[in-house]
């Protein structure tokens, strides 16, 4: 078939295709400019800056105001970061605190998470239909609070003197109560500061909606006749819990539990305002040492040296994600 | 440069639909509705606590040991907000309210778009180009954060609404999640309509976006969420006080040099009842997107 | 390094040079002799007080100048730093910033602060009509890049309840304390312990601004320094005989630093609220809290603090003040504002009075402004006689990482008991030392 035959035969296909052509030609060009100045420029920026001893307030050379004034340093401030001497420099050190600090967080986070969250779906998939819908509600509101002003309100909750908290404990003790939740950091449990337990519950209080409704759903998209077979069997409710639906719920709770930390990671608001890294970094996070690196100390080389070592953390555990889902969908 | 939809991917379809179940009305149900209640409690608490604290009097709130309920219930720490010169509230709901509107509109509208250009066209380096955005997905905002400031300042768009609007108008989870609902729509739908000659616009208006209906709703109320609530690239991109959005004046009240603990509680609760509201009023079709999408 | 010193400065003086010859040339074609309007644009911090003074010099100013325009715009504390920080690099700054001394030189430094040109004011003259350590935070390289208004001072005299030493049987308190024997004796029995709790601070010094300002102090007050030709040395006798006394005030049951800092019971707030009866604090507050707390300044009085061995002196931060920016486009304008404020005894008196500042002129420390800032604020008293003996802190690359990021949470560190005295001073050596290279 030639291609001045096909023309003849199938005209209206080729305006269809030209037409088509001309669509992409006016919605592909556009978006690939748009994606590549917004999103992949400061992405490839921002790893440059890694490899600079950057400043905004210097000026540097024309090029994106590197070099010159804000010379390139090559690895030394990853160099650095291995820098593990007992006397190493402030800035290496509030380093190996974020990391520290960022990994405890998450890995407590997850757990605690699915702890919660999992009895919690089951329960309220347990109840009278309506109901549900009020109870699916209440426990997702508040996702929608913007986080500063939940770290406002658990601010006021831990108050040594002024929290509820301490006045709860206050009034069961039969005598006045002033833990200092959040600042006091010689409180110590199980090896964890307690002004990071803190922040964990209000950022566990806040984020446990998600993967609740998520829950929720994914236990009513489990069929009724698969658990009532057990229960035929003899099996008892905890039995058909364990044995029937938790291996079904399997791929949707290592979906939810890797997302949960991979969004624990980026923990900001929360810590930002409740504690702001304190008492003595006890709660300082990658994203707090990014923050007060590059926009109070304007030391942004070193700042985006570490937001590469977070892509890299989070960029691992999706990795790990991948791989488990794989083999779970492939079973 | 959108932080609200960061990497919370979407859950698989399985869970779309939500077969109806033959309920169960068996003995012991008691002891669920009592753990529920009290769960429910502890999970108000910090908000009963709250909207508590903004009825009380400077005084009331600094007293040692706390009362629980005010006891002197007063609605002046309102009044002083809604008349504090020194903070147009009122400026800043409508900031914000710009913002999330410019910002749900434009993701929403490129999101369709392209996730139905990657759903339903076939062209050269479609496939890197999606790897690029599922790759961008991935990474943390944080790495884009300090260039993106960069940038903004070089524009001269710091203190500028635009600053919030322009770079955040292609969200590449968007596109992801609209790529995923379009595959759906019928091709012979699309065919068929240019069988009769409409313009592929006409398609993209006429036919596919109201097969997209119910995402767009979700997905649109999900982002206006979002970006009502942001906090960190508003805090870097708006610092000065006539552009400044609702999260952000939260600490005010409460600043290094006295904090007024009484106002920080009103102001609070007049910032997180509207979303509360709008939640309440919309709140099937935002669980039902969260359901669908796994979106954070 | 020293080479790029060199350079950078050489870089940041041309392009000061442009920028003025940019002005002048404005000045020319279209300036205040045209009657061309001018609009300057004036950053602050949020301060009622402050901000109520500036409008009052605005609105005069704006009467005599019809030309010129003045839109001040204000932030909160925390959020105008980061406003400077931000918005300086990206040159969306005002024309006129107010400047913490003490900020002044890290951002003259990056090249975003015009100089003082010497038709407004010398080094020379500025150095005789301010206090000493006032114009130093305004002073780098022997340059002058803005004008103090206030005295900053955060040590040498306390807030004192007078009512609540009266109920607890303290007789003459405002008398003053010989030693600080009789100052721990006064304070401690000022304190209220309730099941193990502190529920009212006997003295409140926890602060960030007190408890540095008391650390560098007493080292003076030893007999010692903190910088010196080597570099900072707190590791010294006198560092360990001023944590020494800090850890008394403790130890002797003064205050719970775990309970009284700056982010719970902060003293400004914690004294007014009365969970503190003496309280180490700035006489800033007095207008910022009087308002509302009417019947607790009625009973407060400034008490000047004892000293070591009778040395007086204490360190004292550059204040509040303006700066002009390098990319204003009237920078002449704006020094003319700049000056009206600064300057001129009786504005700046004026502003004093209205923002509850000490005066950083020294005309005005003396004679009938004097008297009028005591009739005004009768606190004020004990202050106007020691400003003499004030050491301006010395230079820091970046003063607040030094005072408020490593020896505040090291000095309340060690106070809250979780650090040696002598791993305190030795961990604040290095780590300030690090800021310095």
């Amino acid at each position: 078939m030639t291609s001045s035959k096909r023309l003849f035969r199938f005209p209206r296909r080729e305006t269809r295709d030209s037409a088509k052509h001309t669509f992409l030609g006016l919605t592909v060009p556009p978006l690939v400019l748009y994606m590549g100045f917004w999103t992949l420029f400061p992405m490839v920026w921002g790893f440059l800056l890694a490899f600079f001893d950057y400043s905004a307030r210097r000026t540097g050379s024309t090029f994106l105001g590197l070099g010159e004034d804000n010379p390139f340093v090559a690895l030394q401030n990853f160099g650095e970061m291995l820098n593990f001497a007992e006397d190493a420099p402030l800035i290496v050190r509030q380093f190996h605190i974020s990391v520290k600090t960022t990994l405890l967080f998450a890995f407590l986070i997850l757990p605690l998470n699915l702890l919660i969250t999992l009895p919690l779906a089951a329960l309220i998939e347990s109840v009278h239909e309506r109901v549900k819908g009020v109870f699916r509600t209440f426990f997702f509101l508040p996702v929608l609070a913007p986080s500063v002003g939940v770290a406002i309100m658990w601010g006021y909750l831990y108050h040594p003197q002024r929290g509820l908290l301490n006045a709860i404990i206050g009034a069961v003790a039969g005598k006045l109560t002033a833990i200092n939740w959040t600042g006091d950091q010689s409180l110590v449990l199980m090896g964890i500061p307690v002004a990071l337990i803190a922040v964990i519950v209000a950022y566990l209080w806040q984020d446990l909606g998600y993967n609740l409704v998520i829950f929720i759903a994914a236990l009513q998209s489990i069929p009724e006749s698969l658990r009532e077979a057990a229960r035929i069997d003899g099996a008892s409710d905890w039995q058909v819990f364990w044995h029937v639906t938790l291996p079904l719920l399997r791929p949707t709770i290592l979906l939810a539990a890797m997302l949960t930390m991979i969004s624990s990671f980026q923990v900001f608001d929360i810590i930002q305002v409740l504690t702001n890294g304190g008492p003595n970094e006890q709660t300082r996070v990658m994203t707090i040492d990014i923050y007060n690196n590059a926009f109070r100390f304007q030391n942004m080389g070193w700042a985006s040296a570490v937001s590469v070592v977070l892509f890299l953390l989070v960029l691992v555990i999706s990795l790990v994600q991948n791989r488990l889902l794989k083999t779970e969908w492939e079973y | 440069m959108n932080v609200t939809t960061s990497n919370r991917l979407r859950l698989s379809e399985q869970l779309e639909e939500e077969p109806k179940l033959i309920h169960r009305s068996r003995q012991g149900h008691w002891a669920a509705y009592l753990m529920l209640t009290l769960a429910s409690v502890v999970a108000a608490l910090p908000f009963i606590w709250m909207v508590f604290g903004s009825f009380k009097s400077g005084r009331e709130i600094r007293q040692v040991p706390p009362t629980f309920f005010p006891e002197e219930f007063t609605l002046e720490n309102y009044q002083t907000i809604l008349n504090d010169k020194d903070l147009p509230l009122g400026l800043f709901y409508r900031n914000s309210a710009i913002i999330a509107f410019a910002n749900v509109v434009t993701v929403l509208f490129t999101s369709s778009l392209v996730g139905y250009i990657f759903a339903k066209f076939e062209f050269k380096s479609k496939k890197i180009l999606f790897w690029f955005i599922l790759a961008t997905m991935m990474l943390p905002f944080q790495v884009r954060m300090i260039p993106g400031y960069l940038i903004l300042a070089k524009l001269g768009l710091i203190n500028n609404l635009w600053g919030l609007i322009i770079p955040s108008a292609v969200d590449a989870f968007g596109i992801f999640l609209f790529r995923q609902f379009a595959l759906s729509v019928p091709n012979e739908l699309l065919d068929a309509a240019r069988v009769d000659g409409a313009s592929e616009f006409r398609i993209y208006r006429s036919i596919v976006l109201p097969e997209l209906g119910p995402a767009l709703a979700t997905f649109g109320m999900l982002s206006f969420m979002f970006s009502w609530n942001a906090y960190l690239w508003p805090l870097i991109i708006l610092t000065e006080q006539n552009v400044r959005t609702l999260p952000i004046i939260l600490t005010w009240y409460s600043n290094q040099h006295g904090s007024q603990p009484h106002l920080t509680m009103a102001a609070s609760v007049l910032v997180i009842a509207p979303v509360l509201l709008v939640f309440m009023l919309t709140q099937r079709w935002i669980v039902k997107g969260i359901t669908l999408t796994g979106i954070k | 390094m020293k080479q790029k010193l060199f350079l950078f400065l050489l870089l940041t003086a041309l392009s000061l040079s442009a920028c003025t010859g940019g002005a002048t040339s404005t000045q020319e074609t279209g300036g205040e002799t045209a009657g061309e309007s001018v609009t300057l644009r004036l950053w602050t911090h949020q301060n009622d007080a402050f901000n109520e003074g500036y409008q009052a010099l605005i609105d005069a100013y704006m009467a005599e100048n019809p030309n010129v325009k003045i839109e001040l715009e204000t932030f909160d504390y925390d959020t105008y730093i980061q406003t400077l920080q931000t918005a300086l690099p990206a040159k969306t700054e005002a024309d006129i910033l107010q400047m913490f001394g003490s900020w002044v030189c890290s951002y003259a430094e990056g090249g975003n602060l015009a100089e003082v040109q010497a038709t407004v004011m010398s080094l020379q003259e500025a150095q005789n009509a301010f206090f000493a350590p006032q114009i130093a935070g305004y002073t780098c390289n022997g340059k002058l890049y803005g004008l103090p208004q206030e005295f900053n001072i955060e040590y040498g005299a306390v807030l004192v309840n007078t009512a609540l030493a009266e109920e607890t049987g303290i007789a003459n308190i405002t008398g003053g304390w010989a030693t600080w024997d009789d100052f721990i004796a006064d304070a401690k029995a000022l304190a209220v312990t309730q099941d193990g709790v502190m529920t009212r601070a006997g003295y409140n010094f926890t602060g960030s601004d007190g408890l540095t300002a008391t650390f560098y102090s007493l080292i003076l007050q030893n007999g010692g320094t903190y910088l010196t030709d080597e570099g900072f040395k707190v590791n010294t006798p006198e560092g360990k005989a001023a944590l020494d006394l800090l850890k008394r005030f403790v130890d002797e049951g003064l205050v719970d630093p775990v309970l009284f800092n700056d982010d719970q019971n902060w003293v400004g707030d914690s004294y007014f609220e009365e969970t503190s009866a003496i309280g180490l604090v700035g006489p800033w507050v007095v207008p910022e809290y009087g308002a509302d707390y009417g019947d607790v300044l009625e009973v407060t009085q400034y008490v000047p603090l004892p000293s070591v061995g009778g040395n007086n002196s204490f360190v004292a931060a550059s204040g509040w003040g303006l700066a002009v920016s390098v990319n204003s486009k009237a920078v002449e304008a704006a020094w003319d504002f700049v000056t009206y404020v600064t300057m001129n005894a009786d504005n700046s008196v004026q502003w004093n009075l209205a923002s509850g500042t000490l005066p950083a002129l020294k005309a005005n420390a003396t004679g009938n402004a004097a008297a009028s800032l005591t009739e005004a604020f009768p606190h004020f008293g004990p202050f106007l006689d020691i400003l003499q003996y004030a050491q301006p802190e010395g230079a820091f690359p970046d003063r607040d990482l030094v005072w408020y990021d490593i020896s505040y949470p090291r000095l309340l560190e060690f106070l809250q008991g979780n650090m040696t005295a002598e791993e305190t001073l030795e961990t604040l050596e290095r780590e300030v030392s690090e800021t310095l290279q």
